[in-house]
């Protein structure tokens, strides 16, 4: 089954805060959409993903806590130390970066993660989605992440996923 | 084995020494004032204090003791204000009292960048000038600025670019904050006109 217009939607992390007002209400915030929240990932799609701050990015991308860089790659073979070369230059070192290696079955040769080893940086390799999940928890808690996100070809789709569905799309579904 | 022994005897004299205990026992506490227990030899010749009199000397103020106390007067002199001064000077509190800065680009700059090594915001920069002019900033002479491996320098302008913002147009109000979009390394930012009639 494959959706035109279709958006895999995230599910965000609420950050619920107990303040005393004088209601002494519990306030509930959306991570992704707190005041001067780094840069997340609300949604993907086969074409691209689109940011927390309303920007769509079209095709491969690195992003970092407040910046985005286009990244041409591909498929998951052309990922290796050549491709992934300004991670091993930066100053401060990341944390973490992580790759979304697109779809579950594709594969980053065991030389590219023992070369950037080598340099010691850290990968984690992961399918897009689950590298989306894992970038936005990490960066929400305030770490200097990167995360090299290759769009998937293919989307999983959960029962949840259908709420977010907008009804007139459904128009557009192509089986 | 001597104690073996005691304990024997102990165990069986036990009824004899409890026979008849409680009468016993009750025909003490039912006297209307137990005999005191006798003093030691050592103490016999101390004569105790009334207790009837200490109760009543409790409750009452003394008036000679409350004439002393009045007689005294605590008096203090600043001492520490000289030295604060002294000290001041040499060690001053600290005056700046802002908010430290926020990570513009979500990192804390380096004070020292390593050999081979440098910051996010040093790659923007040279991305954004060998886009503009790629002959005048080619990989060596990035590499020799900003003390990098060319191989790096050319590895990185291959793979890496530049996004280009498309923003669109004004019928369609996107929320975004412009401050961050100066840290979020769009290149070019291109306003599409506003469309004469919404399309659906």
């Amino acid at each position: 089954m494959f959706l035109r217009n279709f958006n895999k939607i995230l599910p965000n992390k609420i950050f619920i805060r107990n303040i005393l007002t004088k209601d002494n209400k519990t306030t509930a915030v959306f991570l992704n959409d707190a005041v001067g929240a780094p840069l997340m990932i609300n949604s993907l799609n086969q074409k691209g993903f689109r940011l927390n701050n309303n920007f769509s990015v079209i095709g491969s991308m690195i992003i970092f806590p407040r910046t985005v860089l286009s990244w041409r790659v591909k498929e998951a073979e052309e990922v290796n130390a050549e491709s992934l070369s300004l991670f091993t230059i930066l100053e401060p070192k990341l944390d973490v970066i992580i790759i979304g290696k697109g779809d579950k079955e594709n594969v980053i040769s065991l030389k590219t993660i023992q070369q950037m080893r080598s340099k010691g940086n850290s990968l984690e390799i992961l399918p897009t989605e689950q590298a989306c999940y894992t970038y936005n928890f990490l960066v929400s808690e305030g770490r200097f992440v990167a995360a090299a996100l290759l769009p998937p070809k293919s989307l999983t789709i959960s029962i949840s996923d259908g709420q977010d569905i907008d009804l007139k799309l459904l128009n557009d579904v192509e089986l | 084995m001597g104690g073996t022994a005691s304990k024997v005897f102990r165990r069986a004299s036990k009824p004899a020494r409890e026979f008849n205990l409680e009468s016993r026992v009750e025909r003490i506490l039912d006297r209307e004032k137990p005999t005191p227990a006798p003093r030691h030899p050592g103490t016999e010749h101390i004569n105790l204090p009334d207790s009837a009199k200490m109760k009543e000397d409790l409750f009452e103020a003394d008036t000679e003791l409350l004439k002393r106390l009045e007689e005294v007067y605590v008096t203090s002199h600043d001492t520490w204000a000289g030295q604060k001064d002294a000290v001041g000077k040499s060690r001053p509190l600290p005056v700046d009292k802002e908010t430290i800065a926020d990570k513009p680009y979500g990192y804390s700059e380096p004070r020292k960048i390593s050999y081979g090594k440098t910051t996010l915001k040093n790659v923007l920069t040279f991305m954004t000038d060998h886009n503009q002019s790629p002959d005048e900033w080619n990989s060596t002479k990035i590499s020799e600025k900003f003390k990098l491996d060319k191989e790096n320098v050319d590895h990185i302008l291959k793979y890496y670019n530049l996004f280009t913002l498309i923003l669109p147009g004004k019928h369609k109000v996107i929320k975004y904050d412009a401050e961050a979009t100066k840290t979020l390394g769009a290149q070019r930012v291109i306003q599409l006109p506003a469309p004469e009639s919404k399309q659906i």
